[in-house]
């Protein structure tokens, strides 16, 4: 317990936190003065083995795994043993970001931390920020959000066309 | 490996103890914020001042002037502007308030003397007052009164003088941070409701602001459309009865009253005719009907309002726990309060 207080005040890994950060394709067009500067943005959190870092409720932004192991779940997270794994994820992986792009961002799914974990979280009131103040560094983030988004779109469109073709095929047989 | 139930249990327990530090430093900030009276005000000028001036020096770096920069740059030229105005009109308001304090006893002699004749037609109309004499009466509470406010004069200098020279320096620290100085609490706060205290600190810091520019820009468009109105029909202390009403005019519906009070005893006192204070009146009335009817609507319409019955109640609270200053700034700060009650009842109800 007096660890996580520890980090909280004491502990700021700056250089570590930036290249997860680089690592993040959102951040990854960034400079690295405009880096450092959103670097002040992000907070960074710490969640114990078997935390709940966010429910199936409306979220704010997004998560970028500085350590630890995360895991993405469907379901109740009062019930966890009867939630379905849906990815788990680890260092430098990100999750959460389409509640960046969502005006009432409403989650799917909860996320449990499996180890001892730091999170970066970057949120949507801080992007507002960046956008009004900042736009040549919020234009950026954003550009890369779309890019990411719409990959995302494009592999659950690949995955119904899919299950449309077996589907087809089942019904052939 | 820990069982589940344990885990969860570590977890509830962290929760709790998290919380509750939380908790208990929020209330320890406040009230120490509370205690220190003078230091309040100031504190509360500032966060005014702050979101006064933090558009602007936005609007600056959005045009990718530095922070650094933008910050003393805006504040230089405001107290520079002001000053230069104080300046300018120095001679023109000491002539109007040296006007006030020579006239001030001739005034209270006119005012009781309007009293009694008042009481005189009310005797010879409806019923005789008896032995009362209601002018000395009158006068005796005026120059006490006048004299409370003399005796007083130096030590409320000197508090203003305090909270005046303080509370911009407070504002220069406030507006430099970009991202606010509450943004370091947030590492305190609990994890499981950390989403929703982050959202809830936006949407509150929203609503405050656009609430505290609407009233300073409603008061001083009001004062300002009475001043020119008194100006223009050449009217005594044009320049200090504006700046009354705008300022009495931050308290809602008691405000605007009181703002006319001394516009109608002067007018009174110097025997204008009744057309003349009909037309002044009507100056006074208009303006409140353009705030009500213009201002109100554009400005202030997407923030909380308060039923006017609260608002006497509140006003009289505020008086009593810090004088004239508690009557003007305790509205502000109750409707900040619904304005945080409203978003955190709306945003909880959302989510469950």
């Amino acid at each position: 317990m007096l660890e996580v207080f520890w980090n909280n005040f004491f502990k700021s890994d700056k250089k570590q936190d930036m290249e997860v950060m680089k690592g993040c394709p959102l951040f990854s067009t960034l400079t690295d003065k405009e880096l450092r500067f959103v670097r002040k943005l992000i907070h960074k959190r710490h969640y114990v083995d078997g935390e709940v870092i966010f429910k199936p409720q409306s979220g704010m932004g997004m998560y970028i795994v500085l350590k630890g192991r995360v895991n993405i779940l469907h379901g109740s997270p009062d019930s966890q043993e009867e939630a379905n794994l849906i990815s788990i994820l680890k260092e430098g992986d990100f999750f959460g970001e389409l509640a960046l792009a969502q005006k009432k961002g409403y989650r799917n799914m909860f996320a449990l931390a499996t180890e001892s974990s730091q999170l970066l979280g970057f949120f949507q009131p801080d992007l507002n920020l960046l956008l009004e103040n900042h736009v040549h560094i919020g234009s950026k983030i954003v550009k890369q959000l779309c890019h990411v988004l719409s990959q995302r779109l494009q592999r659950a469109e690949q995955k119904i066309l899919q299950a449309h073709q077996t589907h087809g095929n089942t019904d052939s047989l | 490996m820990i069982s589940p139930e344990k885990k969860r249990d570590k977890i509830h327990r962290l929760n709790l103890f998290r919380l509750t530090f939380f908790l208990i430093l929020c209330v320890l900030l406040t009230t120490f914020l509370i205690l220190i009276k003078g230091l309040f005000i100031t504190i509360l000028l500032a966060f005014i001042l702050n979101f006064t001036f933090r558009p602007l020096v936005n609007l600056l770096t959005r045009i990718r002037v530095p922070r650094p920069l933008a910050v003393p740059l805006v504040f230089v030229s405001i107290i520079s502007g002001l000053t230069s105005l104080v300046i300018w009109s120095f001679p023109f308001l000491s002539k109007q308030f040296g006007n006030l304090k020579n006239e001030f006893p001739i005034y209270i002699e006119k005012v009781s003397l309007l009293v009694e004749r008042w009481q005189r037609w009310f005797e010879s109309h409806v019923f005789s007052l008896g032995e009362i004499d209601l002018s000395t009466r009158f006068e005796t509470l005026l120059f006490s009164l006048g004299q409370t406010f003399l005796q007083e004069l130096p030590s409320l200098v000197k508090e203003t003088f305090l909270i005046l020279l303080l509370a911009p320096f407070f504002a220069y620290f406030l507006v430099k941070q970009e991202l606010g100085l509450t943004r370091n609490l947030f590492v305190l706060v609990p994890n499981h409701i950390f989403e929703m205290i982050l959202s809830l600190h936006y949407k509150i810091n929203k609503q405050i602001g656009l609430f505290v520019r609407a009233r300073i820009l409603e008061a001083g468009l009001v004062g300002l459309f009475v001043g020119t109105g008194l100006a223009l029909v050449g009217f005594p202390f044009a320049v200090l009865l504006g700046i009354f009403a705008s300022l009495t005019n931050l308290i809602p519906y008691v405000g605007p009253i009181i703002g006319g009070i001394p516009i109608l005893l002067v007018a009174l006192v110097n025997d204008y005719e009744t057309s003349h204070i009909l037309l002044v009146m009507g100056i006074v009335i208009f303006s409140q009907i353009l705030d009500s009817v213009v201002l109100i609507p554009i400005l202030l319409a997407r923030i909380v309002n308060l039923h006017p019955l609260t608002v006497i109640v509140i006003i009289i609270a505020g008086g009593q726990f810090m004088g004239v200053l508690g009557m003007i700034i305790s509205i502000p700060l109750v409707n900040a309060l619904k304005v945080s009650a409203v978003t955190v009842y709306n945003h909880i109800s959302e989510n469950i």
